[in-house]
């Protein structure tokens, strides 16, 4: 049993979802995944794409973790039963991913960087200065400060990528922002 | 520490900023940031990197190829399901090998051989036998701890699948239990005559009648593969081969239809999904995999935009 089943009623109380979301939602319940799949890329390539390049801090990696997480979807659609929105879901996929290559480079983002230079001095328009300071938070941290701001989920949105409650994931993501601040100084 | 007159304090300002920085206004909050430029500033700040955040998002730009890219993956991802790599299909997959290899490619034990002299007149091969036999799945190969036990789940599923209606019998468990049958590397001897005739004869039916239920259905993709599944099992059986051309009708419709779509996507994403349901090999699977075809790569200077033809 697949999504099936829980659909219609899911269906109908989403009235307020995005068209793409409905598009998505009724590709997985006819199990018809390829054209969810596209549904998928052309609405939320750009959104898992901008996490993953903050979460990587180079676009190479994010490209392959965007396809790795596609294609993850592709393969969890017959288990995705809605429980979180489509956002969540897709983006706990990304980290995942994400997670996945950070470890494979068996070193963290940060140490690739040339720790005896001086970083830049903030300026809000370098977005050189902010790879870096992402690049020295915690994995954790890092993710949900780009599930805020980068990708635009809710706090509530948030708890379900991660894992957390909403309230960890509000102290989560205030407290990574305030990790960046500090480096302002 | 400084509040404003509500109460509102530096260090309430915290548990307050993920709805400020969301742009929810609370009277008290505003009345102290007001009050306080240490406050005021550290959430101008604050705001200012959430903006410089969402900024460095926007620094990702997808490479063009990324939507090519990802179909070819999605295909290869699928059919590699189809042919059983994923563990779900690869159960399935590795029952209709043990199948195939037990009703056609083993043959009956023949008498010891003579030492000299030729060898007596073969029995006259069956007409299982006689069919061209199917490339059998190559199955990993371990040792069974209790080599009785594949047989007696087998014995078992075929026992309850004797209880019920063909067309409702439990597929599953047979399919797994002779997948176990393959994985061993002595597998007991299983093709004599009748118990491998009742195999078919519980398989067949059931694959059949769960394909029809799921083209009724509208899913096309289960109903094809089960279709597939029947077919490999035996390839004389007319249902199995009057399904595969239903589905091949289908995939040519879905084909026809996604000609007439214009955006790119939708119409690749069809022609995946027709793909997927076509018999491989036939003409309408080869027609649909040509239109699929990902434009080869090119040495030397690329093609100019709008120059890759209808894909």
């Amino acid at each position: 049993m697949t999504f099936r089943g829980t659909a219609a009623t899911l269906l109908e109380k989403m009235a307020s979802l995005e068209s793409a979301d409905l598009e998505i939602l009724r590709g997985i319940d006819r199990q018809d995944y390829p054209a969810a799949l596209a549904a998928i890329a052309r609405a939320y390539r750009p959104r898992i794409g901008a996490f993953c390049f903050g979460m990587l801090g180079d676009t190479d990696d994010a490209q392959d973790a965007v396809q790795e997480t596609l294609l993850g979807a592709l393969d969890a659609m017959p288990r995705f039963r809605g429980e979180t929105s489509l956002r969540a879901w897709l983006l706990s996929i990304a980290r995942h991913k994400c997670l996945d290559r950070l470890r494979r480079r068996a070193v963290r983002l940060a140490s690739e960087l040339d720790d005896e230079t001086p970083g830049p001095a903030f300026d809000p328009v370098d977005t050189e200065w902010v790879r870096r300071g992402l690049a020295d938070l915690a994995e954790s941290d890092r993710a949900a400060v780009l599930l805020k701001y980068a990708v635009g989920l809710s706090f509530e949105e948030i708890a379900d990528a991660l894992g957390l409650s909403l309230s960890a994931a509000k102290m989560r993501t205030v407290r990574a922002l305030e990790r960046l601040r500090r480096r302002m100084t | 520490m400084r509040s404003s007159s509500q109460g509102t304090r530096c260090e309430d300002l915290d548990a307050a900023l993920p709805d400020l920085l969301d742009g929810l206004k609370d009277p008290d909050v505003e009345a102290h940031l007001a009050s306080c430029t240490t406050c005021r500033a550290r959430f101008a700040e604050l705001a200012q990197i959430a903006s410089a955040v969402a900024d460095l998002a926007d620094r990702y730009r997808p490479p063009a190829d990324a939507e090519a890219a990802l179909q070819r993956a999605m295909y290869e991802r699928l059919r590699r399901r189809r042919a059983g790599v994923n563990p779900g299909w690869l159960a399935v997959a590795a029952a209709v090998g043990a199948v195939c290899t037990l009703l056609f490619v083993r043959p009956p034990l023949p008498p010891a051989p003579s030492a000299v002299g030729p060898r007596t007149a073969a029995p006259a091969p069956s007409s299982a036998a006689a069919a061209a036999p199917p490339a059998p799945l190559q199955m990993p190969r371990t040792s069974s701890p209790d080599p009785s036990l594949p047989r007696k789940r087998l014995r078992d599923a075929v026992a309850a699948a004797r209880k019920r209606p063909p067309s409702a019998g439990p597929i599953e468990p047979v399919l797994d239990a002779l997948a176990d049958v393959a994985r061993m590397e002595d597998p007991p001897q299983l093709d004599s005559g009748f118990y491998a005739d009742e195999i078919r004869s519980l398989l067949l039916p059931g694959l059949i009648g769960r394909a029809q239920a799921a083209a009724r259905e509208g899913r096309w993709l289960e109903a094809c593969e089960d279709a597939r599944l029947a077919h490999r099992l035996d390839r004389q059986a007319d249902e199995g081969e009057t399904f595969l051309l239903r589905c091949d009708a289908e995939a040519e419709r879905i084909a026809v239809q996604a000609g007439e779509v214009r955006d790119r996507s939708a119409r690749r994403s069809m022609l995946g999904g027709a793909l997927l349901i076509a018999t491989p090999g036939s003409p309408v699977y080869q027609a649909i995999e040509a239109r699929l075809a990902p434009p080869m790569a090119v040495e030397g200077p690329q093609p100019a935009a709008g120059s890759r033809g209808s894909y």
